[in-house]
């Protein structure tokens, strides 16, 4: 097998996520600027090995994930969008780890595929329960749209906020 | 094994994304943007309820020569092993590879993934350095698919836990003592007679002359009585105190042998000398973790000795290693002045890379304790700071000689050994 550096592999599927997210989210000129802008940063990130430089571009796609919202894009498609976004940011912080923290000859082609292939399939999940909803047609009651916001706001600062009893 | 559990905060600013999101998706009424609110909530929701892996491992070292000479180049091969039921998605594993022990080829680190029963394989290869080393638990990190949580554990290998033998001690190097007033007993003969074991002469009967040097075959024989003489022989108590402290594992390029190192090889060749020409050896190390060994001889005492100078090895190479021990301003004066002998002469060995180690000579020489300095040089002048320390070494060791005491500058690429096979002390 050729030797690859530890986070080469990982860096090129980021890339290649970033590519996916920006060509779904580029839905008129600014969500196309942010996201090219985006996908300049995950990419020279990680492959230069810059955390920082990864967050700040996933922002930019993220940026152009909104911006594309409400440009008028639909809702599958920003949803793969961000889906792609999240695996763009946490496999491109994983090839910047792998960077820092092995040697330079160190074996990693293994966790690398693993860990872009398990990201890509939990960000897939996730999708796929955040679009199941805009697939069901329901009649959607002013009140049950309340409750539903309500709950969804509980539910986050619930997930975010709530104290970690597995340590 | 169960180590200790953390989240990498890899997501931090997701819940944050989805309440931005969903808030704009209301404000502007693009209800395209809630799933994407919810696809984030859906990802917190993951990293909230995923579990660590388990650390199910075993670990195999193997070396393929576990008694290697100084400078040889040994492989070593670990192989990890998942002894569990599940998969660990993300496995990264750093051997704990002794930190005197170069790795001059391959990695001493691998990231994996293990199925169960699954292993991996890392191999590479260490320079051997003089003494016993240990390696360290390999510290492991263990993680799930996506990153978001993990477990971090440091497994023991179950073989090849140590590689080395200990430096030798019997074929060492002479070193002219100062000590001109050996007092006590031992193997060196002098030219002089008195109390001793190798015959010298016989002589003619002195009043007061004791009663078990009378030569009595010879008042049985000849009916006269004379005395039989020995060749009075010396030895002296010796304690070489070693320089291992932090600021001292220093070395002219990244890739040389540190001056604690040098000063720990030096040690165990004038002990094997000093000890062969029967003087009573000790050791006293300045390290974090003080060692002192009185002076003294036999075989237990050598190997007492032999794990001091392995040891320190280990603990002289430790990166920013400052116990309770460590006084940078003291080096440990008051501390080997409390121990050593009134009648023992030192020998330090130090790098001499602060002002602190020349304190403690001046100070050990001011009590009129013979005192020798060996000094393995680590400076390089390849760049001004480093010409500057060398300079500065150099002012440290002109006031050293100033003060009376010898000193043996053992070059940066000049051999210990054979530095000090051809030294002279200079003043």
């Amino acid at each position: 097998m050729v030797a690859v550096k530890p986070g080469r592999l990982a860096a090129g599927y980021a890339t290649g996520a970033a590519v996916v997210g920006f060509v779904l989210a580029g839905v008129g000129a600014l969500a196309t600027v942010l996201g090219g802008l985006g996908l300049l940063g995950v990419t020279v990130g990680s492959v230069r090995g810059r955390a920082t430089l990864v967050t700040v571009g996933s922002l930019g796609q993220f940026g152009a994930v909104v911006t594309g919202g409400v440009t008028g894009a639909g809702a599958p498609q920003l949803v793969g969008a961000g889906a792609a976004v999240v695996v763009a940011w946490t496999v491109g912080r994983t090839a910047t780890e792998l960077r820092a923290t092995l040697d330079e000859t160190a074996a990693t082609h293994r966790l690398e595929t693993t860990h872009a292939a398990g990201t890509t399939a939990i960000a897939l999940a996730a999708a796929g329960i955040a679009v199941a909803p805009t697939v069901v047609s329901v009649e959607a009651t002013p009140v049950g749209v309340g409750l539903l916001l309500v709950g969804s706001i509980c539910l986050t600062a619930a997930l975010a906020l709530a104290p970690d009893e597995s340590m | 094994m169960s180590g200790t559990v953390q989240r990498t905060g890899r997501w931090r600013g997701l819940s944050a994304a989805a309440l931005l999101v969903g808030a704009l998706g209301l404000l502007t009424w693009t209800p395209a943007l809630l799933p994407v609110a919810a696809l984030a909530v859906a990802l917190l929701a993951y990293g909230r309820v995923v579990a660590p892996p388990a650390g199910t491992l075993a670990l195999t070292r193997s070396v393929d020569d576990p008694d290697p000479d100084p400078g040889d180049e040994v492989t070593v091969r670990l192989t990890v092993e998942n002894v569990g039921d599940r998969t660990i998605p993300e496995c990264r594993l750093v051997d704990g590879v002794p930190p005197a022990l170069r790795v001059v080829d391959g990695a001493p680190s691998l990231g994996t993934s293990l199925r169960p029963g699954g292993t991996a394989t890392l191999s590479y290869t260490v320079e051997a350095a003089s003494g016993i080393h240990e390696f360290q638990p390999a510290t492991v990190l263990l993680r799930d698919a996506a990153g978001v949580i993990e477990r971090r554990v440091e497994v023991a290998a179950d073989d090849a836990t140590e590689l080395g033998e200990p430096p030798r001690l019997d074929d060492g190097q002479r070193l002219p003592l100062r000590a001109a007033n050996a007092r006590f007993a031992g193997r060196r003969t002098v030219d002089g007679s008195g109390d001793g074991l190798t015959f010298r002469t016989i002589r003619e009967y002195r009043r007061g002359d004791p009663l078990s040097r009378i030569d009595w075959q010879r008042r049985a024989r000849a009916g006269e009585l004379a005395t039989v003489e020995f060749h009075p022989e010396r030895s002296l108590p010796v304690v070489l105190v070693i320089d291992t402290r932090p600021v001292a594992a220093v070395a002219p390029s990244p890739e040389g042998e540190t001056a604690v190192e040098r000063s720990l090889s030096a040690a165990a060749a004038l002990f094997g000398g000093l000890s062969a020409d029967d003087h009573r050896v000790g050791v006293a190390t300045l390290g974090p973790e003080r060692a002192w060994l009185a002076p003294g001889r036999g075989r237990a005492h050598e190997q007492r000795a032999r794990e001091l100078f392995s040891n320190s090895v280990e603990r002289g190479g430790d990166d920013g290693a400052g116990g309770a021990a460590s006084d940078a301003t003291d080096a440990g004066r008051g501390w080997l002045r409390e121990r050593l002998p009134g009648t023992a002469e030192v020998i330090v060995l130090t790098p001499a890379v602060d002002d602190a180690v020349v304190g403690l000579i001046e100070g050990v020489a001011a009590l009129g304790t013979p005192v020798s300095v060996v000094s393995p040089d680590p400076t390089a002048e390849n760049t001004a700071g480093r010409t500057l320390a060398r300079f500065e070494r150099r002012d440290r060791l002109a006031d050293v000689r100033a003060s009376g005491v010898p000193v043996v500058d053992v070059g940066p690429s000049e051999g210990v050994e054979r530095a000090l096979a051809t030294a002279g002390w200079s003043r």
